[in-house]
């Protein structure tokens, strides 16, 4: 029974492979001015991705969101594709490459080219784009506070290796006249705000894994979620939206007030979820759990999910099935199968160890708990905390590529040696070999070496691949990753009932 | 002394964890490797020393009132035995435990659950939270200071070389805080304490130089945040050295002190 869900499982993304390869219909222009609807579906691997606006259809004609404004051609939306869950998957680089001969604006050379310096045009140059989807994200060393003065890092940054050359580089390098570190990431979902970077009201605002403030609203003095970043590096969309049109769109200057309210209005108001499955069908009928599909994330309540009276995401009662006998079809198998990943994700109990701002907080190391610890906000899945942690993606030895920092990697390879008087990184000590030093980049701290902030779990199916470095290519590798790095043990069941389960969310 | 699974005499607790019997009561400090064992339920954190198993605590939730130590480091524990046995080891409680910044890769024991050892109860399992809907309790907000204002200590409290505050003691920043500005302090005089501990083998160990400055750097980030009246003087007062060890109360040595002082009216 179980093997008959996980055979129909696993041949669903190459059943809807040709069907995926013909989504360029689905990509959005800069500019194009066609209304957004209210409620719309994308294709995709898993099914179906529902994109919901929850203050109805929205015309972007000239909408700051949906407009080229800077000198390269891109808008938000360039990167933020409604049909890639408010993301970009590499599947759909890959075809805008193919369909523009790397003339769409998302190849620009500010960031969509592994280094400025390198001749556009060529695959060569957006490697890392096109093979993991992954953009350049330039960040000044040493750090710098919110109001431009340098923070001493606790660390001295060498470069140990320079693939694609541009840490390297005279003019845009570590050494450079503007010194700037290079670090490649994947760009995050732009939908599902209110769950995790909504206003916090006055107040001191601790940083509850450290003690430490939280980052603050520059207008309001407000302490901020600190969650929308990979690295925690702006405190609300509006400080996002400034700086990303001054470096991702290259804008000439500020945008307007005007222009910020309109990008940080859509945003607030816009949610994505899976909303449809072949075998499982259309996931917002009655019958269906309550937090599937988009338009349940945009009814619901924030906060902190509790296992068992108000789970991350919902109730999968109606989908199990306990009395199978052998005649159930196709699609009963595989909501029982959701269901069952389900109960894997908050009732499997395995040791989570060695993961700074996780077990270094005060909970212990190991600690004897389930997927649901972390990744504990209502409906997105993130960690309601402040939640950057070094779960072992970035850091040398990674679980996810080579396992030390001497062997082949398409990403630069940095050493970190923390200074002494300096807390070290809590599990890896004072040396840390790594390929995104992550949140230690902003906050200059030798303990937030490799820490990249928790991503969201909706529409994953839309967007793959997964993690800040794209290294996980589908979702079977996130589940596989887990289970190498906590050495969980998933028995071949477990595997694809999680797989189903992260793929309807 | 009532018996359960988890609680046995100390008599006979002293043969099955060590070759010496403790008293109740007496002190005990050490450091050491924490030993992890497993149990049906959650995790017990225990640690050898001089050939015998003492019981630290199980695991907890980042709101209770002890944290857990850290594989992959050496864990100081100070405390007193209370003359129980819990998770086959020795009950030291009232307990302080510290984890010491240095990685250690020795640290690295999980033993596997065994019948007959049973980790006390846990308000928050190794599961999901069957007993506490959603978050903790909020506890309702002390009222907010009210005149005559007097001079008024608040003190923060660290483990041994750890300059991280624990949620716990938010509350005591956020209540100082608040006095400094409903009083409109006129001076915050701040000591940064550098802490020492006397082991039970009669050594003293001093916390590093650093985890003063560590701390100093915590309250002045709070400072700056914190909005004080522009007329409040503010004195920082970093130890050099140590504070003596009394091998009886030296967890209470660690700490950043405010001493608040009103406008004079």
């Amino acid at each position: 029974m179980a093997r008959a869900v996980m055979a129909a499982a696993l041949t669903l993304p190459a059943a809807l492979s040709a069907q995926q390869s013909e989504r360029i219909d689905d990509w959005w222009s800069p500019g194009q001015g066609t209304p957004l609807p209210e409620r719309a579906n994308y294709s995709n691997a898993g099914g179906m991705l529902g994109v919901f606006n929850q203050a109805g259809v929205l015309e972007t004609k000239g909408h700051a969101f949906f407009e080229p404004l800077g000198s390269n051609g891109r808008a938000c939306v360039s990167c933020h594709q409604p049909s890639d869950g408010m993301s970009i998957s590499v599947a759909t680089v890959q075809r805008r490459w193919q369909a523009t001969a790397g003339r769409d604006p998302i190849f620009a050379e500010v960031d969509g080219a592994n280094c400025p310096n390198q001749p556009r045009g060529e695959a060569s140059s957006h490697s890392l784009l096109l093979e993991r989807g992954l953009f350049r994200i330039g960040l000044p060393w040493p750090p710098r506070d919110a109001n431009g003065a340098v923070i001493e890092p606790e660390y001295d940054l060498e470069l140990v290796s320079d693939p694609v050359h541009c840490n390297s580089d005279s003019e845009y390098g570590i050494t450079s006249a503007t010194p700037t570190v290079s670090v490649y990431r994947r760009p995050r979902p732009v939908a599902n705000f209110k769950y995790f970077a909504y206003p916090r009201g006055p107040g001191l605002g601790f940083n509850i894994k450290d003690g430490t403030p939280l980052d603050r609203d520059p207008e309001t003095g407000y302490p901020s979620t600190m969650n929308i970043m990979a690295d925690a590096r702006e405190p609300t969309l509006k400080q996002q939206a400034i700086n990303a049109g001054l470096g991702h769109l290259q804008t000439q200057g500020r945008l307007s007030e005007a222009q910020l309210k309109q990008i940080t209005d859509f945003e607030a108001q816009v949610y994505v979820a899976q909303a449809y499955n072949e075998f499982a069908g259309s996931f917002e009928t009655p019958s269906a759990p309550d937090s599937l599909g988009p338009v349940a994330v945009a009814n619901g309540v924030p906060g902190l999910g509790d296992n068992l009276h108000n789970p991350v995401f919902g109730f999968y009662e109606s989908w199990k099935r306990e009395d199978f006998d052998g005649s159930a079809d196709g699609a009963d198998e595989f909501k029982a199968s959701v269901a069952r990943g389900s109960d894997v994700f908050f009732l499997r109990q395995f040791w989570l160890k060695d993961t700074t701002h996780i077990n270094s907080i005060g909970l212990g190391n190991p600690l004897k708990r389930t997927c649901a610890t972390c990744h504990n906000a209502r409906m997105t899945g993130m960690d309601l905390a402040p939640g950057w942690v070094d779960l072992g993606t970035t850091n040398y030895p990674t679980w996810n590529g080579p396992r030390t920092f001497t062997e082949d990697s398409p990403l630069p390879v940095f050493k970190l040696t923390c200074k002494p008087g300096y807390k070290t990184h809590p599990y890896l000590g004072t040396v840390v070999y790594t390929h995104d030093p992550g949140r230690a980049l902003i906050s200059g701290r030798c303990v937030d070496i490799g820490a990249i902030t928790m991503q969201q779990m909706r529409g994953l199916a839309a967007r793959a691949p997964y993690f800040a470095n794209g290294s996980a290519k589908s979702i079977a590798e996130i589940v596989d990753y887990y289970d190498r790095r906590f050495n969980i043990g998933y028995s071949e069941q477990e595997r694809q009932d999680l797989i189903n389960f992260l793929s309807v969310l | 002394m009532p018996m359960t699974m988890a609680r046995t005499s100390l008599l006979v607790t002293a043969m099955l964890v060590g070759h010496f019997a403790v008293a109740e009561g007496e002190r005990i400090s050490f450091v050491a490797c924490p030993v992890v064992r497993d149990t049906a339920t959650v995790p017990c954190f225990l640690a050898d020393n001089a050939g015998t198993t003492y019981y630290l605590g199980i695991q907890q939730d980042i709101g209770a009132d002890w944290f857990p130590p850290q594989l992959n480091h050496k864990v100081l524990v100070e405390g007193y035995l209370s003359g129980d046995t819990v998770c086959g080891g020795l009950e030291i409680k009232p307990i302080a435990t510290s984890v010491l910044p240095t990685v250690d890769p020795a640290c690295n024991t999980i033993l596997p659950a065994e019948p007959g050892i049973v980790a006390p109860h846990a308000e928050r399992g190794a599961g999901p939270n069957g007993e506490v809907p959603g978050s903790a309790p909020r506890r309702a907000p002390p009222p907010p200071p009210e005149p005559p204002f007097a001079v008024k200590e608040f003190s923060l409290s660290f483990t041994f070389d750890d300059d991280g505050l624990i949620a716990r003691e938010f509350g005591v920043l956020a209540r100082a805080i608040e006095y400094a500005k409903v009083s409109k302090a006129s001076a915050i005089d701040i000591v940064i304490s550098r802490g020492s501990a006397k082991l039970s083998s009669g050594e003293v160990i001093n916390e590093d130089p650093s985890a003063v400055m560590r701390r100093e750097r915590l309250i002045r980030r709070w400072l700056a945040v914190a909005e004080l009246p522009t007329a409040t003087r503010v004195s920082i007062k970093p130890m050099g050295e140590p504070l003596p060890a009394d091998g009886r109360t030296d967890e209470n040595n660690r700490y950043i002190k405010l001493t608040i002082t009103p406008e004079k009216r």
